[in-house]
């Protein structure tokens, strides 16, 4: 594999769910994810931040396909995860982990830890068995947790505890990816700012590339290397965290970045008018236009394609948004 | 208009909420003074388990579960002796006088009725309305807090409603009889950014228009600072720190209140200051330490921290408001250089 292709490559992925009544015969269609394709480097950490319902989360399932794509692909390092077979896609799923929102529906409740964290091990065959209590005490230390944990079950731990648990299991696969899913929204400040060292330390330590998913733009400056942010199941800005954050270059990014309440203002945030269009019902040209304060003619009918933006930046990473603005 | 200078709408003095356990009863909220002046926003923070919700509903009479109790010194509400009411007296004011909002909207919410029949329901509860008259506010109830089209909002039902949507009509529900006190617990928590946005807006705006006082209880700082005139730090039942919101935010005293800012994402584009955490988590109410109950998360704690249960007092002597109050034996330095050892 070349060293400068990326570990995951997605290119014009589209998911969608059949809803209504009879679902499964259903012609209507909720289009969840609509054309999204980007890059991620392998050490890099990609933030993914936009609303509810926006598709941050269909976006992540789709690349371990624990939802199918309608088109699109998914290419992670040299194979198509998007067409792979049974053998290809459990290998990929040992590299890609994945980290789910709520913890402890994620821990089977009448699993010991110890059991738990022994499942990845003993499921992908990695190292001997002999072996395996003195690795699973390495990375229970790694995520600051100590061996006594091993004998209990998930409902005696904490939420803080739950999550690197979950954390632990996840690196233990000695995955390239982790794939993390809010895993911040349900945990206290002081638990959450625990975590966020904790996953910046492990990402340090052991270069793992990370997609991590947050509405918290705050959050997400914390860890994160680059920045994706998703309205109505698009891509409509990508780039550098600091160019992203600095220099916003889409008004949907400009709107969100308002929309934080900022410590040290004393201010109330600025109110954003509308609401984010149904995805049972895509409005035509651009899916922000009735939204947007720079609206023009042409955006309420033409669907804006991905621009490219000159700002140079430190790292050398592309700055993307999904706007007419920006058409040369 | 400075709220600061009338009498308090709300003067709660001493309040314990108790809970029946293996070692006796604890107290769960443990001695919390506070006072609320009308259109006034006070905010109560902590983390989870120090005992804010459980304040908050204290205030409205509501102990938790079949065996807790509430207790008080003192507790009014304008000229009305709350300590004195039954559970008729208290149902007669809830949502009239004293009204909550909650964390989660859906729950909160009937799923069986709609949305105009809930609402209608608190008025004909709580007013000598006709049934056109009870309409009316609620359609003007509704608009206020947003709704262009009222008609439609009115005959939903919960399911058919977004997160942001359900919370301003509980907002409408809880503001209709236009209430002296409302409780919001933690009415943003499972918001996105800009619906959160916007039900802050409408709080603060609801609040300052009708008069009414409002304690927000949010384990999110950012929140305080934006909306609230003051702010309560709460920790293991206690206050341990409380003052205005700009004094509270720039010169924290309390060790836990400094822990709480540090602890705390601050989006500041260019530059990342990474956040710091508390260490240590907040003791089970039978497990608090003696003494000050912050001290063996506190790296400022020695001998008398764990021995003396320290005692809110006044944060600067020089400023005769006395406004910005710590429960702490070792108070983190004010910049003017006039801390207390």
């Amino acid at each position: 594999m070349n060293p400068d292709s990326p570990l995951l490559r997605i290119r014009e992925l589209t998911v969608s769910y059949a809803v209504g009544r009879l679902a499964g015969f259903s012609q209507k269609r909720l289009q969840a994810v609509r054309g999204v394709s980007l890059d991620l480097h392998s050490g890099r950490v990609l933030g993914l931040v936009g609303e509810s319902g926006c598709g941050k989360t269909s976006l992540a399932r789709a690349i371990i396909r624990l939802v199918k794509p309608d088109s699109g692909t998914v290419h992670y390092r040299d194979f198509d995860l998007s067409q792979a077979d049974a053998t290809r896609l459990r290998q990929a799923r040992r590299e890609i982990q994945y980290l789910f929102q709520d913890p402890l529906a994620s821990l089977s409740p009448r699993r010991s830890i110890g059991q738990t964290l022994l499942e990845p091990l003993l499921h992908y065959r990695i190292g001997n068995p002999a072996g395996h209590r003195a690795r699973v005490e390495q990375v229970l230390e790694q995520v600051d947790l100590l061996a006594d944990i091993l004998p209990r079950y998930p409902h005696e731990l904490s939420g803080g505890q739950h999550q690197r648990v979950a954390l632990a299991r996840a690196l233990l696969a000695e995955p390239a990816l982790i794939i993390a899913d809010e895993p911040m929204s349900s945990l206290d400040v002081s638990v959450q700012a625990r975590m966020l060292t904790l996953l910046r330390k492990v990402q340090k330590e052991s270069g793992l590339a990370f997609l991590f998913i947050s509405h918290n733009l705050a959050v997400v400056q914390q860890l994160a290397t680059e920045v994706g942010v998703m309205y109505a199941g698009e891509l409509v800005e990508c780039g550098p965290v600091d160019a992203l954050l600095h220099n916003p270059a889409h008004p949907y990014t400009r709107a969100l970045l308002d929309a934080v309440c900022k410590p040290g203002s004393g201010e109330l945030p600025a109110l954003e008018a509308g609401t984010p269009p149904s995805p049972l019902h895509p409005i035509s040209g651009c899916p922000f236009h009735n939204r947007c304060p720079h609206v023009m003619e042409h955006c309420k009918i033409t669907h804006p394609h991905d621009n490219f933006l000159a700002t140079a930046t430190a790292t050398g990473g592309k700055h993307i948004a999904r706007c007419h603005l920006w058409n040369s | 208009m400075s709220p600061a200078l009338e009498d308090p709408v709300l003067a709660v003095q001493d309040l314990r909420v108790t809970l029946p356990s293996r070692q006796g009863r604890l107290a769960v909220v443990d001695g919390v003074s506070l006072e609320l002046r009308a259109g006034e926003i006070l905010g109560l923070v902590g983390e989870s388990g120090c005992g804010k919700s459980m304040t908050g509903a204290a205030l409205l009479g509501m102990a938790p579960g079949a065996s807790g109790q509430v207790s008080s010194t003192s507790m009014r509400l304008g000229d009305l002796d709350l300590a004195q009411l039954d559970e008729r007296g208290w149902r007669r004011i809830r949502g009239s006088r004293i009204s909550m909002v909650f964390q989660e909207p859906l729950t909160a919410l009937d799923p069986v009725f709609s949305v105009g029949n809930q609402l209608l329901e608190v008025i004909r509860r709580h007013q000598p309305f006709n049934r056109r008259q009870a309409r009316t506010a609620a359609a003007d109830m509704l608009a206020s807090v947003g709704f262009a089209d009222c008609d439609r909002i009115m005959r939903c039902y919960p399911h058919e409603l977004s997160g942001g949507m359900r919370q301003r009509v509980l907002l409408a529900m809880a503001m209709v009889c236009h209430p002296q006190v409302l409780v919001a617990d933690e009415p943003t928590t499972a918001l996105d950014v800009t619906t959160q946005a916007q039900i802050l807006h409408l709080v603060r705006d609801l609040a300052r228009q009708s008069g009414t006082a409002v304690l927000l209880i949010t384990h999110d700082l950012a929140i305080v600072e934006a909306v609230c005139d003051r702010a309560m730090v709460m920790y293991c039942g206690r206050i341990s720190e409380e003052g205005p919101t700009h004094a509270l935010m720039q010169f924290p005293r309390h060790p836990y209140t400094a822990g709480l800012l540090a602890a705390m994402p601050r989006l500041s584009p260019g530059r990342v200051e990474p956040v710091k955490d508390i260490p240590g988590s907040v003791p089970a109410p039978g497990q608090r330490p003696a003494g000050c109950s912050f001290s063996n998360r506190c790296e400022r704690a020695d001998g008398l921290c764990r021995s003396q249960v320290p005692v809110l007092h006044c944060a600067d002597p020089a400023m005769p408001a006395a406004v910005h109050r710590h429960a702490c034996h070792h108070p983190l330095a004010h910049p003017s250089g006039s801390a207390t050892a």
